[in-house]
């Protein structure tokens, strides 16, 4: 392979400029917010209230398993991170270790848990079961932080609670 | 001559030149529509209050350049002359002209009289800007499903009705450069800097135009604001190193190569690009 001829190379295209995006119209919360990572550990207050205006996709399917109905689906997570915590990364965090602190950190587990427990709670109302597992998968692209959550859910909570 | 008040000599010339469209009849002599009446009267007007015949022309192609479906430019639009300075209203939007090119005025500089230049009919103060965004998103829809004329009357449509719509600026800009007016949609891209300096997609694609122009110190800047406000925005990166690289800036390069790998997944089928230079940096 040879070096490229940088005048024979075609440019990334032209952005779209979108209709609106919902975080960028909360100025006055992002200006007041605290960082999301410093160097010893992620903001989770920051994090929370970044969850809460994330933008969420789930879909799911009921499956029979072994005569008990069962929830198989996923939801997408993902948030835009502000360009204040982006800056700071380029002064000794890389986006791996990011990753790696959002993964290992139980505090933002159990956010994450609780934001797929209210998705379930939408899909299966007064159904919705504690008894859940899922397997997260973070990543960090651009200025875009998303998870990637597949979850198993019983279905009809008194059952499942009161067993 | 009698209804425009031009000798025909000077009509003549302003045929031959190309700054009136007037059809010949079959015995070679000029006929004029009614527009093209209109049109005559226009340029006229413009002399009688000292705009020089260079300006006049420069804003004919101008308009020519921004609606290419406009056969008689002079007919199309108001024109006002402040100074030794030219507007023109043109789809509810004053634009001064400029080294040839139409300049988007969104500060123009007596603030009552572009009041009046930019009093329309319809314009309503509370609710233009709705009315703008929903002409806006019909028109990215237009976009999106394929109708490329709606879209550009939507865009266009929005921006009258806000003159500082921004996003609808960058995506007529990009309908306009998808043309090969490169000039033009830059003046899109940068009026849409100026109404909104927070947008990057706005200095992106004014980099991507002024890079296409051959500007490539201008282009530098654009790119270098877009990722100021937006670190994370890999297209820019990979941009920055390929103008850098064309410069041959090869450290400059660089850092772009390094940021546009770490910001896109593997299978991103411009990474291999941007290893590729990475790895000769002879």
């Amino acid at each position: 392979m040879s070096r490229p001829d940088p005048n024979g190379i075609q440019r990334q295209p032209m952005a779209h400029a979108r209709s609106s995006i919902a975080w960028s119209k909360t100025p006055d919360e992002r200006v007041q917010q605290a960082p999301l990572f410093s160097e010893v550990a992620v903001n989770i207050d920051t994090l929370d209230q970044i969850l809460e205006r994330a933008e969420t996709i789930t879909e799911g399917r009921v499956d029979s398993i072994n005569g008990a109905d069962r929830l198989f689906g996923s939801t997408v997570i993902s948030c835009r991170i502000r360009m204040d915590d982006l800056a700071a990364m380029d002064r000794g965090i890389s986006r791996i270790d990011v990753v790696t602190a959002l993964e290992i950190d139980q505090r933002v587990a159990r956010l994450i848990d609780d934001r797929i427990f209210r998705e379930l709670a939408k899909l299966l109302g007064d159904q919705t079961s504690v008894n859940f597992e899922a397997q997260t998968q973070i990543d960090f692209i651009g200025n875009t932080l998303s998870w990637t959550v597949d979850f198993e859910s019983a279905i009809d909570g008194r059952a499942a609670t009161a067993g | 001559m009698r209804l425009t008040g031009v000798p025909v000599t000077r009509l003549r010339r302003w045929h031959r030149s190309g700054l009136l469209l007037v059809s010949k009849t079959k015995s070679g002599r000029l006929s004029y529509t009614f527009s093209d009446v209109v049109a005559v009267r226009a340029a006229k007007a413009l002399f009688d209050r000292g705009v020089k015949a260079r300006q006049v022309w420069r804003l004919v192609r101008s308009i020519r350049d921004w609606r290419p479906d406009i056969e008689q430019p002079l007919a199309s639009v108001r024109v006002e002359v402040l100074g030794s300075r030219v507007f023109i209203v043109l789809d509810g939007v004053t634009m001064e002209t400029g080294s040839g090119q139409l300049v988007f005025n969104l500060d123009a500089p007596s603030p009552t009289r572009t009041a009046r230049i930019l009093e329309t009919p319809n314009s309503g103060a509370e609710t233009a800007p709705d009315q703008a965004n929903l002409a806006f998103n019909e028109a990215q829809e237009a976009e999106q499903s394929g109708d490329v004329d709606a879209a550009e009357v939507g865009y266009r449509r929005a921006i009258s009705l806000d003159p500082s719509h921004a996003r609808a600026m960058c995506n007529l800009g990009n309908l306009i450069f998808a043309t090969g007016r490169f000039r033009t949609a830059s003046e899109l891209y940068r009026a849409a800097t100026r109404a909104d300096a927070s947008l990057p997609q706005a200095w992106y694609n004014l980099a991507n135009a002024l890079d296409e122009l051959e500007k490539y110190a201008d282009a530098i800047a654009a790119y270098t604001e877009c990722l100021k406000l937006d670190p994370g925005y890999a297209d820019a990166h990979f941009n920055a190193g390929l103008i850098f690289e064309k410069q041959g800036l090869r450290d400059e390069a660089r850092r772009h190569w390094i940021a546009f790998i770490e910001l896109t997944p593997d299978h991103h089928p411009a990474q291999q690009t941007a290893r590729a230079f990475l790895e000769y940096q002879d």
